[in-house]
């Protein structure tokens, strides 16, 4: 408690909030980052005390993953990667009119799943990241599978469709210099691939540029506003759907911040395994915009950053590429982060803690603020806002390696979005596919090579047994419960 | 099932078919050693799946396709006659849209960022009939603009 007060002062509370709001205009463009925002916000805490500069840190990475929900759910684009998995069911209930049940639905689990997130970094900061520490290739590979057996799950009552998808976008993954030879794959010598296919302009594209070809098809929705609010946040009703929720916000939450707090994973990952999760759980509901299907990967996504928090604090090991940042800047400030932190800069660390707990309060009316701000663009003509939403994916997708040809990419994956929806086609599978293909490729041959060509550590090591377990279960999960209730029967 | 979603389907399968097959003769052209030494395994396995998969969605397409044939009438014909005019013009706008936005991006780089953007709304504002000449006017210039000031001076965003 002393430390919550120690950090009510003005020098750190009102770069706080400036932070914050910088966090939900970058969040909620499509293709800016949570990394970039950080990344543009640490130039200007060099000359600040230590705890203002995390301050504004902690604000901008928590307020930017949320602010990516908002396009995700008003026109289907993703503003960050973390928010892909809350573009299904998002904007499906704003189709259906829902738009701000939704949004007040992400803004208060975000905030909850925040709070989680950050309170099992503050008790259980070192034993977990010893935990996350066991992570090796072969327990990464078993990962980057349990992440994409939720591709099955996501096309189930379309399953040729879903694998195909899933199956494309694993191709599409191999493009470029191959992680254990240097052999470069389908690169058409072209310079720009040999990094591989950016996966922020592919899925910009898949998801967001498809959706504008989409509504161009229809004139007449053109003079029309782009989205119908009625700007009042359905709070009360949002309120009752958490409280019958509650689990799934905890387990969403529990799997966020346990997959953040793995090195190399992330928000990202971890909204589409929560996401996967109440998919499995909850049947054919979610997709068709249930409010299930938002609570799961926003909570997820932003306790997720809490998790990053808790390898890098404890052990000096970034979680993702925010707290890549993040520990640059803590050895600018003179601090070296690690286990010695708690000892040698004991008041620091709490002091953090404490800016982050409060960060998940004040994300409430800084997020009201900006889903007033961004409805009240998305409630001008569809046709004006279309030209926009084209132009602010070309400015994301180029700021990314700062190249033209992944505004091409953008451009060719929104055909492709385009087509494989008209043939409904499921977009999710190539997405995740796109995520977790390389990480799947390369953990398993580099776990290969460790282990000179046997398979057999993928299935010995107590870490890998239970993901396997939960992959097979995950996939067959439903057949077996229906025989056993068949049986029943 | 109708006609145009089966036509759709079918090339959608055949493309994935022949993407498989160019991914399978290109992952077989790379270097091979151990499995986890071979570049062109992982693609060779996943093209080779897909032309399974894509194949087995042709063969089922071409047996409903077959199906749906007996049961089609003139009336249903002269239906889409009517509505084909409707299709011609969506597919009118989607084209005029990706030429305007190809025109956009070829532009990028050979004209100043700002310039290229604000002819681009006007462009499709206009098409589009969004707004006023005016207002399109207005609206390209504080858009432009304010991209230019926001990215460009503000954040240090590096526009195209």
């Amino acid at each position: 408690m002393s430390y919550l007060l120690s950090i009510l002062s003005l020098k750190v509370l009102f770069p706080l909030l400036l932070s914050m709001a910088f966090g939900v205009f970058v969040g909620a463009m499509p293709g800016l980052t949570a990394t970039m925002a950080v990344a543009l916000i640490i130039p200007l805490t060099y000359y600040m005390e230590p705890l203002t500069g995390l301050a504004m840190v902690i604000g901008v990475s928590f307020t930017a993953i949320f602010a990516g929900d908002i396009p995700a759910t008003f026109l289907r684009i993703p503003g960050t990667p973390a928010s892909g998995a809350a573009v299904l069911d998002g904007f499906e209930m704003n189709k259906k009119g829902k738009g701000a049940l939704a949004l007040t639905l992400d803004l208060f689990c975000s905030a909850l799943g925040g709070l989680i997130g950050v309170l099992i970094l503050i008790f259980t900061a070192p034993p977990l990241a010893e935990v996350a520490l066991k992570f090796t290739h072969f327990e990464y590979f078993w990962l980057g599978v349990f992440g994409l057996s939720m591709a099955a799950v996501l096309s189930r009552g379309n399953t040729i469709k879903g694998l195909l998808s899933a199956l494309f976008g694993l191709l599409i993954s191999t493009i470029g210099i191959d992680v254990t030879t240097g052999y470069p794959r389908f690169t058409f010598g072209i310079t720009e691939l040999m990094d591989g296919v950016s996966f922020i302009p592919a899925m910009i594209g898949l998801f967001g540029i498809s959706e504008v070809l989409k509504r161009l098809s229809f004139r007449e929705s053109l003079d029309l506003p782009s989205v119908k609010i009625n700007g009042k946040l359905d709070v009360l009703e949002a309120l009752k759907l958490m409280y019958r929720n509650k689990f799934i916000i905890i387990r969403s939450s529990l799997i966020g911040t346990f997959i953040g707090a793995l090195p190399g994973a992330g928000a990202d990952i971890a909204a589409w395994v929560a996401y996967g999760a109440e998919k499995s759980l909850s049947g054919n509901e979610i997709g068709s915009g249930s409010p299930r299907g938002v609570i799961a990967p926003t909570s997820a996504n932003n306790a997720a950053i809490g998790g990053t928090w808790i390898p890098a604090l404890a052990l000096g090991i970034p979680g993702d590429s925010i707290t890549a940042i993040v520990l640059g800047a803590m050895l600018m400030y003179g601090l070296k982060p690690g286990p010695l932190i708690f000892a040698q800069s004991k008041d620091l660390v709490y002091q953090i803690f404490a800016v982050a707990l409060l960060v998940q309060i004040m994300l409430l009316p800084v997020g009201w603020l900006g889903i007033k701000a961004f409805s009240r663009l998305v409630s001008l003509r569809a046709g004006v806002v279309m030209s926009a939403v084209v132009l602010f994916s070309m400015v994301g997708s180029y700021a990314i390696r700062n190249s033209v040809f992944d505004i091409w990419l953008m451009a060719l994956f929104g055909l492709l979005g385009y087509v494989m929806e008209k043939i409904n086609m499921p977009l999710a599978p190539m997405v995740l596919a796109l995520i977790l293909g390389r990480m799947i490729e390369d953990n398993l041959r580099i776990g290969l090579i460790k282990s000179g060509g046997s398979i057999i550590p993928f299935l010995t090591r107590p870490i890998s047994l239970i993901l396997f377990s939960l992959i097979v279960l995950t996939l067959l999960g439903p057949s077996i419960w229906k025989v056993v209730r068949k049986l029943k029967d | 099932m109708d006609r145009k979603r089966w036509w759709w389907e079918f090339a959608i399968a055949l493309f994935v078919f022949l993407i498989g097959a160019y991914g399978l003769f290109e992952s077989l052209k790379m270097p091979t050693g151990d499995p986890h030494d071979s570049p062109g395994l992982t693609p060779a396995v996943l093209s080779a799946i897909l032309m399974v998969l894509s194949a087995a969605l042709m063969f089922y397409l071409l047996f409903i396709f077959k199906r749906n044939l007996k049961g089609w009438s003139l009336s249903e014909s002269k239906g889409r006659n009517e509505g084909s005019r409707e299709e011609r013009l969506k597919t009118q706008r989607l084209v005029v849209f990706i030429a305007l936005t190809v025109a956009y991006v070829a532009l990028l780089g050979k004209i100043p960022y700002t310039l290229a953007t604000f002819l681009y709304l006007v462009g499709s504002y206009l098409y589009f009939k969004s707004v006023k000449l005016h207002v399109a006017i207005g609206i390209a210039l504080l858009v432009s603009l304010s991209l230019m000031y926001s990215f460009g001076h503000l954040l240090g965003v590096r526009l195209p």
